[in-house]
C-alpha cells in the first residue's frame, strides 16, 4: 500500500497569481513574489534556503490546460 | 508514489461555487550543472510538453539550446516559444525516489503573470502510470516499462 504525502493547507486567495514559496514540509507559504526568482529570493532572505516554488492559479481567471 | 492535491481560494464562480480548486501538483527536484530548484508543478495530461520558466533554467545553469526553438499554444491559439534544455528530474515521496534525464522545454514570456510550471506527456507523463482520484484528490504515480533506467 503506497504511502501518501501530507495534505498541504488550502493556499489564501491572496496568494493568487503569484509565485509562492513553500518550507520544505510544505506546511508554511514562507514568501510569495510575481516571479519565480522573486519568491525564491524573498524566501531565501526569510531563512528558508531551499524553498519549494508554486504558481498559484489566479483568482478570477481559470487556467484550461497547457502547451500543446 | 501517491500525492495529494494542493487546494487553492479562489473567486467562487458558477462552476466552482465553493471558491475552492484542487489541483493534482507534484514536487519536482529540476537539477542542473550549477544546482536544484525544487518546483511544485501542475501534472497536466492536456500538455504535450513539460515545461518550466526560462528563469529556472537561468538559475540551474541550463544551456537553453536556441537553434532548436519550438512553438506552442495553449487553449485559444496564443503562440509561445519553447526553448528545449537538459535537466535531471526527481521525484520523491514515501521513501521511494525516482530520478531520469529529459529535455524539458523552457518558457519565455513577456509578462511574469504568464510563467508556468507543468508536467505533460514528453519527459514526464511518458515515464509513469498515472491515476486521479477526484474523491481522495489524491494522485498515483507509477513508473511504466518506458522509465529510463539508471546510469
Amino acid at each position: 500500500m503506497a504511502t501518501t504525502d501530507q495534505p498541504a493547507p488550502l493556499v489564501p486567495r491572496k496568494f493568487a497569481g503569484q509565485w509562492i514559496a513553500w518550507n520544505r514540509d510544505r506546511n508554511v507559504i514562507v514568501a510569495s513574489g510575481r516571479t519565480l526568482g522573486d519568491a525564491r529570493r524573498a524566501a531565501q532572505a526569510a531563512g528558508e534556503s531551499a524553498p519549494i516554488l508554486a504558481k498559484a492559479p489566479r483568482a478570477n481567471v481559470r487556467f484550461l490546460g497547457g502547451v500543446r | 508514489m501517491r500525492f495529494r492535491y494542493t487546494s487553492y481560494e479562489v473567486d467562487p464562480s458558477a462552476t466552482v461555487p465553493s471558491g475552492v480548486l484542487y489541483r493534482p501538483e507534484v514536487t519536482v527536484d529540476v537539477i542542473g550543472p550549477r544546482g536544484t530548484e525544487t518546483i511544485q508543478a501542475l501534472v497536466d495530461t492536456g500538455s504535450d510538453e513539460t515545461v518550466f520558466p526560462a528563469s529556472l533554467a537561468f538559475a540551474i545553469g541550463v544551456h537553453l539550446d536556441r537553434k532548436t526553438i519550438g512553438q506552442a499554444s495553449a487553449v485559444g491559439g496564443h503562440v509561445v516559444q519553447l526553448v528545449p534544455g537538459n535537466v535531471t528530474l526527481q521525484v520523491a515521496q514515501g521513501g521511494r525516489k525516482c530520478r531520469w534525464e529529459s529535455t524539458v522545454a523552457f518558457l519565455e514570456v513577456e509578462q511574469p503573470e504568464d510563467e508556468v510550471a507543468l508536467l505533460g506527456y514528453a519527459g514526464f507523463l511518458e515515464y509513469f502510470r498515472a491515476t486521479f482520484d477526484s474523491q481522495s484528490h489524491e494522485l498515483e504515480l507509477t513508473p511504466n516499462d518506458r522509465f529510463p533506467p539508471a546510469n
